[in-house]
């Protein structure tokens, strides 16, 4: 599934362009939001993997942002934009755990690194939760059918979805198989 | 600057200005050069940002022009205290070129004291911070194009700053506005009422009420029988941001009207489609003052709109012209299609004529306001223009267009005794087109309606939503084709929404075009059959070849995609290069030229150069006459016997004559040092060169004509400070000053060295000016001679350089004193520029 990433910036100027380089210049999906306010609305039936925000808007700014996600245990990473010169909020941002924050004006390869960077975490982030809750399952026999499951899944998709070379591979016939994937 | 302030306290001691009015020259230039240094740094920041690299917001912009402007102001007025008052001019061009970037980027500024009430004659351009742009251009065209535009006054935004401080207004509106989601409708209207009520509720102060009154009065003494309007032109209107049909207009208003109708416009720079276009383009809205004009108004027979350049077609090589019956308001709001005449830019040719069935007018009411006339078949098939008339009218409009340099939209009218009045202009936006023409397969495609006008090019696609008056704007959803029947002020808050626009009546000139544009909607104008596109259809609207489609189609949407670089159609692109089109280039490039003035300033970097150059010569000047130098000068105690005396201007001067001295090894100032170690490296030459008899005679032929220059009897002294020079030397016969400045910024470094006279006779003291400049030239010298003198400069150059070639000069100048005597033949010349160029580390000519 592709990975999503919502841009809130009053400024309508600056959403165009982060919606144009991140359309061109990566793989990743992008939603766009011009009023913070609406952000708790947009956030409560769905997930992105990050946010590019503003830090200073009328409404909630990019702290109040950065709050409210560490706030509900959400899942997305923050990325704060700021104004050269707003160290201050920058040092709180980072201590607030936001996952990078980038100076204005700043080169196209700059925010689009970032966004790789942050977009590899969550990445990682999905998999040692998956992981996590595999070492979480009880009992063992739980744990183990998952991890089967998984173990199955990613080899299907090695072989292109093909049983047969996931048979000959896993050791495991056909029937076994399809009885793990359900 | 503490050094500065303690010397010009000294100074008294010393009871002599001279050396005073230098340190404060040499302040005012260090000033200069500091600025310049500063301006440029911006100017290449902002040129780097438009590669297309970065990503910038309007902050940026804003910061960056600020710190320019500040920059360039400071160098003006530091150039006018060095130079004096001929350089006040310099106020009045950079006045003009900053009032073209106000007209790009609004805002920025806060408001200046000025009158209440400006007539148009005393309006120029430059004027637009205080009495908006529309009144600005008014006054503009009056004054400067001499065109026919009515009569009137401006109401100034320091009016209007005077009436919202006076009644407290600011923070009440700012507090509403603040909170405000601007996705909704509904909101928006709730705050704009609030914000309006409290606007047209309060009291307009006496002193400003009396002006108004006074001067309405005065106009009419002039123009018995006029009939007036009151317009918006607020700060910002008609500038990037068109702001096209967003605030309000009231025609025909009489006396007892007018306070009402004056706040009455005042409110309108709340209305829900104002704030909502301020909002959605980031302008801050406390930056964007109400001014008003007061203005006679033309008893229309026709109106319309011209358009200098096709706005949807930058190919089309014509003025295109927009006409209806009666007043302007049907075509810009877009109630009737108006008659289209295309006349050529070149020979002024009528291309086109296309004379449409004009349904009904608007006339100016006897008893104040306007009336609403419907017109017979018969009446509304003529043509509401001759054809003299549309061509007087596109000269007018190229005449406007070349003024401003840029494709403009122009509104006028024509009175009943066939009088053609300019009611106003703006830049026009002009759509790029694809560059190449794509061919797009439509074969497959049901087509569900075609027909209409461009208003702008491309394609959109959703389902159908149809709206037919203001109160349907809450409920459009996003992604839709909307339908309207005609435009209506609020349309602009649904543009974030919506894929593709249709209207059914009006043309490309109505502001919901305008608008449309600016926003890069695909729209269509006067579509008629409609019919098959029903609410929740799915269609596909393609503006460009004006045909709507049942479906999606993406293949079509994708190919009609402008075909843009990354980011040429971004809005805060655009903003960026036009104002550094303002700033950026360099026109003025050599100093020597003729048309090296003031008044060719084209940009701030015209302005930063000149006076850059000016500077460095009014300093140089400036020294070079500084009189009573031995009063409080040290002498330079040096092996070479040469007499230089020294003056630091960032250093006390000893009280006691016996300790002024400078020892050569402890110079200190960077460039004097550079230049004293080539001095010192060439040693002093023996009196060995081979004197023919011509060179001697030559000697006492210059010695003679030469006695009653004064500056021949003067001993060489030096100006310095630890970064600065300026070095005058007599060596034998000729004479050289060299001035330099080092520093650890290259953008104020620089060496400027004169050269003159010298003791043999013309043809060999120019010889001798040739190799010079041979041997600067490579050295990276710009040289400029005329006969035996000689100006070489160079600039700009990192700090280990220019010490280099001050310390390249300190050699050349013993190499070539008394060298003139010795060139007596072009061969010889030659001779000698290869043995020093050798001796130097130069390359040499065909090796």
């Amino acid at each position: 599934m592709t990975q999503k990433i919502l841009a809130i910036d009053d400024e309508l100027h600056m959403l165009k362009l982060l919606e144009r380089i991140i359309t061109d210049k990566t793989p990743y999906g992008v939603e766009t939001l011009s009023n913070s306010l609406e952000l708790p609305a947009l956030l409560k039936d769905r997930e992105f993997d990050l946010i590019i925000t503003d830090l200073k808007m009328p409404g909630m700014d990019g702290l109040d942002v950065l709050k409210f996600i560490k706030e509900n245990n959400r899942f997305e990473e923050v990325i704060i934009i700021t104004a050269f010169g707003s160290l201050d909020s920058a040092t709180e941002a980072l201590s607030s755990g936001v996952f990078d924050y980038i100076t204005k004006p700043f080169r196209k390869e700059e925010i689009i690194n970032t966004i790789r960077r942050a977009m590899q975490w969550q990445e990682c982030k999905k998999e040692s939760c998956k992981l996590d809750s595999f070492f979480e399952s009880e009992p063992l026999s739980e744990a183990v059918k998952k991890f089967s499951a998984e173990y199955i899944r990613r080899m299907l998709a090695r072989y292109n979805s093909s049983f047969e070379e996931t048979s000959r591979h896993s050791g495991l016939s056909i029937e076994e198989i399809r009885d793990i994937t359900g | 600057m503490k050094w500065f302030k303690n010397l010009v306290g000294k100074s008294e001691q010393i009871s002599d200005k001279s050396l005073e009015i230098i340190q404060i020259k040499f302040n005012n230039f260090l000033e200069i050069l500091h600025n310049n240094n500063a301006v440029l740094k911006n100017i290449s920041d902002m040129e780097e940002k438009l590669q297309g690299e970065y990503l910038f917001d309007l902050n940026y912009i804003r910061s960056t022009v600020s710190e320019i402007r500040k920059g360039v102001v400071n160098i003006i007025n530091n150039m006018i205290s060095l130079g004096g008052d001929g350089y006040k001019r310099l106020k009045e061009y950079y006045a003009r070129i900053d009032a073209e970037i106000t007209r790009i980027l609004p805002g920025g500024r806060p408001i200046e004291e000025d009158d209440y009430i400006r007539f148009f004659d005393r309006i120029l351009r430059e004027n637009a911070y205080s009495v908006g742009s529309k009144n600005a251009q008014l006054g503009e065209m009056k004054s400067r194009l001499a065109l026919p535009v009515p009569n009137g006054f401006a109401i100034t935004a320091w009016a209007y700053k005077h009436f919202i401080d006076r009644n407290d207004l600011q923070h009440k509106i700012s507090e509403l506005i603040l909170p405000l989601n601007i996705r909704s409708y509904e909101d928006l209207q709730t705050v704009s009422r609030r914000i309006q009520k409290i606007v047209t509720e309060a009291p307009i102060p006496d002193d400003l009420a009396g002006q108004i009154t006074q001067s309405y009065k005065k106009l009419r003494e002039k123009n018995p029988k006029a009939r007036f309007a009151l317009r918006s032109s607020a700060i910002g209107e008609d500038t990037e941001y068109s702001f096209a049909g967003q605030y309000r207009s009231v025609l025909n208003v009489r006396a007892v009207e007018l306070l009402e109708s004056y706040r009455a416009v005042l409110a309108s720079k709340f209305t829900p489609q104002a704030i909502y276009y301020f909002l959605s383009h980031s302008i801050s809205e406390d930056e964007l003052a109400m001014c008003v004009g007061c203005i006679i108004m033309v008893s229309a027979r026709s109106s319309g709109v011209i358009y200098t350049r096709n706005p949807v077609n930058a190919g089309d090589d014509c003025i295109v012209i927009n006409s209806i019956f009666g007043l302007g308001k049907y075509l810009v709001d877009g109630t009737i299609s108006p008659d289209i005449f295309r006349v050529s830019r070149h020979d002024k040719a009528i291309r086109e004529s296309s004379v449409f069935f004009k349904t009904r007018k608007l006339e100016m009411h006897p008893d104040g306001g306007t009336v609403d006339v419907e017109l017979s078949e018969e009446e509304g098939r003529k043509p509401s223009l001759s054809d003299r008339e549309a061509i007087r009218l596109a000269e007018y409009a190229a005449k406007i267009e070349e003024h401003y340099g840029c494709p403009q939209d122009i509104e006028w009218a024509i009175d009943h005794d066939g009088e053609i009045y300019i009611l106003q202009t703006r830049p026009l936006r002009v759509i790029t087109p694809p560059k190449t023409e794509i061919e797009v397969d439509v074969s497959g495609f049901e087509k569900l309606a075609e027909g209409g006008y461009t208003i702008c090019p491309g394609a959109g696609g959703g389902p159908v939503h149809r709206i037919s008056s203001v109160n349907d704007l809450q409920d459009v959803p996003n992604g839709v084709v909307l339908i309207t029947p005609h435009s209506f002020p609020g349309i602009v808050t649904v543009m974030g929404k919506v894929r593709a626009l249709i209207a059914e009546t009006g043309g490309m000139a109505s502001h919901m075009a305008t608008i449309a544009r600016e926003y890069g909607i695909p729209a269509i104008g006067d579509l008629k059959d409609t019919g098959m596109l029903n609410n929740g259809d799915m269609v596909t609207l393609d503006a460009t070849a004006n045909a709507v489609y049942r479906g999606l189609h993406d293949d079509l949407i994708d190919k009609r995609k402008p075909d843009l670089d990354l980011f040429e159609d971004i809005d805060i692109f655009n903003i960026l290069k036009r104002i550094s089109g303002h700033i950026a280039p360099l026109y003025l490039l050599n100093s020597k030229d003729a048309e090296f003035l003031p008044e060719n300033c084209r940009t701030f970097h015209d302005i930063t150069r000149f006076c850059h150059q000016r500077a460095m010569e009014e300093m140089f000047y400036g020294a070079s006459e500084l009189k009573n130098k031995d009063r409080f000068s040290s002498r330079l105690q040096s092996e070479i016997p040469l007499a230089v005396n020294i003056i630091y201007i960032d250093k006390e001067i000893p009280e006691k004559e016996k300790h002024r001295t400078v020892d050569e090894n402890r110079i200190e100032s960077v460039p004097m040092a550079s230049f004293w170690r080539g001095v010192k490296k060439e040693g002093w030459p023996a009196p060995s060169r081979p004197p023919d008899m011509k060179g001697i005679f030559g000697v006492f032929a210059t010695t003679m004509t030469r006695t009653e220059d004064d500056r021949f009897s003067e001993k060489s002294f030096a100006i310095l400070s630890k970064e600065y020079m300026i070095l005058s030397l007599r060596m034998g016969y000729h004479f050289s000053t060299i001035e330099a400045m080092v520093t650890e910024q290259e953008n104020k470094n620089y060496i400027r060295m004169e050269f003159k006279d010298g003791g043999a006779t013309i043809e060999r003291r120019i010889r001798r000016i040739r190799l010079l400049t041979d041997i600067l030239t490579k050295a990276g010298f710009e040289n400029f001679s005329k006969g035996d003198f000689l100006d070489s400069r160079l600039s700009y150059q990192d700090e280990e350089s220019t010490k280099d070639a001050l310390f390249l000069l300190g050699r050349l100048t013993v190499m070539t004193k008394q060298l003139d005597m010795a060139l007596s033949n072009d061969a010889i010349a030659r001779w000698y520029t290869n043995d020093f160029l050798k001796k130097l580390g130069m390359p040499v000519d065909g090796d």
